[in-house]
């Protein structure tokens, strides 16, 4: 037994050396899936790695072994106990890994749904606040704190959940306009999508020019992206964001058939008009439920897929969940390093990764342009 | 296979279909078309009679708005499209290249209707697509990145899609309009095989006649959304017909080795002696 391993060994170095040439080698398939797992091996590596630099930046000093120890006992490891302060328990419990995981969803988010809209929408510029489901979450969000809208009983979920509903709202109107007898247009709806961004805008101006300034300085903040805000409630939009996340993924294989065109789609069995509609709809709930509690956190959804399509393959049953993990490795070490840079005051993390993000995104660009984008 | 077949014999049968596109003005049909397992039928016609529009009627993709179209004797609104796509494959004109893929991976996907929910594909997969690629000349190109490709490379990955789809029907959209004669003569011959060897039904739009009357079995004639004729090429291919379809003076005479009819143009100076 052992000897016929060894020999099935030796075949298959003997194989892949052989098979080194450029032209892809007889057994692609075997090299893909390690590539693919190899890959997303090392991007939940990273993802690991920014949860614990995320709960190790803040005011108090806890060393990043504190913290494994913490959160693993939590877990089930309790062997691990002991050894810290209640105090540094509850910094790590109550106060940043609420805010890590939900750095970590909502990055998740964004990349999951840059990619998919860069394909239904088969264009490269396409990230989740295209077609404007994010403008009317903006837009709720501005009417709430500008004019002191609150809903009783909900305290700080009022904003965001206003917001959701001026997603929705927004999705609803996409949605009708670009739908041409059941099947949605790509060109219609990213127009549709430039209209409503720009038409929201002008309003949020002009709730800009009525708002008392305090008011409009907590308003941009809100807009820049923020992961403070912290609260039970926010289970609601993480269930949604994951769910929606695993929706999308199940859909990759279909994803990779329509990046061919419709008529192409159709021939290969998808049904074109569903899976778009279902796209779409999937990721306005998910942009509208990341928009809602976070803000506006540009450039990680566009990034994300182009990055891992560079890197590996442009299959989305890679690129899915590649864009996800790297997302939201993107979201929670740029939150990490808007608190640390400018400690004890913090950067908002929308600002960060554009920050960090657009000349990072030029150099992957330029170095590797042709496995980016072309036409 | 008895039962892959309608009473007519055709495995695939269009039956007074009629088509219009919204505020165009455009009417096709009312149009039958029977596609038969072991030929080719080739689909002929001036640019804006109807023969792109046909296809996507033929494969599913429109929905005529009245008529039927039976695919192995089934209606094929009511096949599912997965089930549709496992023995119907349909090559469009053109496919957008927008996003990074090999060339082996586009082909790969001609897998994608036979793969179960949750499942990637087999080294029978791969297999299959290797040979799918060989049989259209393209196996060097496998490992090339699709939007790097010319457009008769390109057009060459998508015929193989297509057939490591493994159809009992095989519908192309002028699958030769960017080749080399080289390839164009490949192309058809493996059409021709895999009709005549393989009994694939195939029907492809042409727009070089003599190709069309050298390959195809049957031609079907279309002009302003009808068809004008249909038949062996050596009927469909008459002056008469040519000069009513096109409006062109041609004389027709054969290819001394096959046989085939083989259309010769007329200049204007020549028409007059």
């Amino acid at each position: 037994m052992i000897l016929l391993n060894e020999h099935r060994m030796e075949l298959m170095t003997d194989a892949e050396e052989e098979h080194e040439a450029p032209c892809v080698a007889e057994g692609f398939l075997h090299k893909r899936k390690l590539v693919w797992s190899l890959w997303l091996l090392g991007l939940g590596v990273l993802m690991a790695v920014a949860f614990v630099v995320g709960c190790a930046v803040g005011p108090a000093a806890i060393s990043p072994l504190t913290i494994l120890k913490i959160v693993l006992s939590k877990l089930g490891f309790h062997s691990l106990e002991g050894g810290w302060s209640a105090t540094q328990e509850m910094i790590i419990l109550g106060i940043r890994v609420p805010r890590v995981v939900m750095g970590l969803i909502v990055g998740a988010s964004l990349g999951v749904v840059g990619a998919a809209f860069q394909c239904i929408l088969r264009n490269p510029l396409a990230d989740p606040f295209v077609l404007g489901v994010s403008s009317g979450a903006a837009l709720g969000a501005s009417v709430a704190i500008a004019f002191g809208l609150a809903i009783p009983m909900l305290h700080s979920a009022g904003t965001p959940l206003i917001a959701f509903m001026g997603a929705m709202l927004a999705t609803f109107i996409i949605y009708r306009i670009s739908m041409v007898r059941g099947n949605i247009n790509a060109h219609t709806l990213i127009l549709c999508g430039v209209i409503l961004n720009s038409f929201l805008a002008s309003v949020m101006m002009m709730i800009y020019a009525a708002a008392k300034p305090d008011r409009i300085y907590s308003l941009l903040l809100w807009l820049m992206g923020d992961l403070e805000s912290a609260g039970d409630w926010l289970l609601v939009p993480m269930l949604i964001m994951l769910a929606g996340m695993v929706w999308v993924y199940l859909l990759s294989p279909s994803m990779n058939a329509m990046t061919l065109g419709d008529e192409a789609a159709s021939a290969l069995g998808v049904n074109v008009k569903r899976a778009k509609q279902t796209i779409f709809l999937v990721c306005a709930l998910i942009v509208g439920s990341a928009v809602s509690a976070t803000g506006m956190i540009g450039f990680v959804g566009l990034v994300a897929p182009h990055i891992s399509r560079a890197l590996v393959t442009a299959d989305h049953r890679f690129v899915v969940p590649s864009s996800a993990l790297l997302g939201a490795a993107l979201v929670v070490l740029a939150d990490a390093f808007g608190r640390w840079i400018l400690s004890p005051a913090e950067l908002p993390v929308g600002a960060v990764t554009s920050l960090l993000g657009a000349p990072f995104f030029i150099y992957i660009l330029r170095k590797r342009a042709r496995n980016v984008w072309s036409d | 296979m008895a039962n892959e077949c309608d009473v007519n014999g055709a495995i695939l049968s269009a039956a007074n279909i009629r088509f219009g596109y919204p505020n165009s003005g455009f009417e096709l049909g009312p149009v039958d078309v029977s596609l038969h397992s072991g030929q080719v039928l080739g689909i002929i016609g001036p640019n804006g009679s109807g023969k792109t529009t046909l296809m996507r009627l033929l494969s599913g993709f429109l929905n005529p708005a009245s008529g039927s179209i039976r695919l192995r004797g089934a209606d094929i609104k009511r096949i599912r499209p997965r089930d549709v796509a496992k023995s119907l494959a349909f090559v469009p004109h053109q496919a957008p290249s927008t996003f990074p893929y090999r060339a082996l991976e586009i082909v790969l996907m001609g897998r994608f209707p036979h793969l179960a929910m949750f499942r990637s594909e087999t080294h029978q997969d791969e297999a299959l697509a290797r040979d799918a690629m060989a049989a259209t000349d393209t196996l060097q190109l496998a490992d090339r990145y699709f939007n790097e490709l010319s457009g008769g490379e390109r057009q060459r990955v998508m015929i193989a899609m297509a057939l490591a789809q493994q159809p009992r029907v095989l519908l192309l959209d002028e699958p030769t309009s960017h080749l080399d004669i080289k390839h164009i003569v490949a192309i058809l011959d493996v059409l021709a095989s895999l009709a005549n060897e393989g009994g694939l039904a195939v029907a492809a739009v042409l727009h070089d006649l003599n190709f069309a009357a050298e390959f195809c079995d049957r031609l079907l004639l279309m002009k302003n959304g009808a068809v004008e004729a249909v038949g062996a090429p050596t009927d469909v291919l008459s002056a008469a017909n040519i000069k009513r379809v096109f409006g062109a003076d041609v004389t027709i005479g054969v290819n001394p080795v096959t046989g085939s009819p083989f259309v010769f143009p007329m200049p204007g100076r020549r028409r007059e002696e």
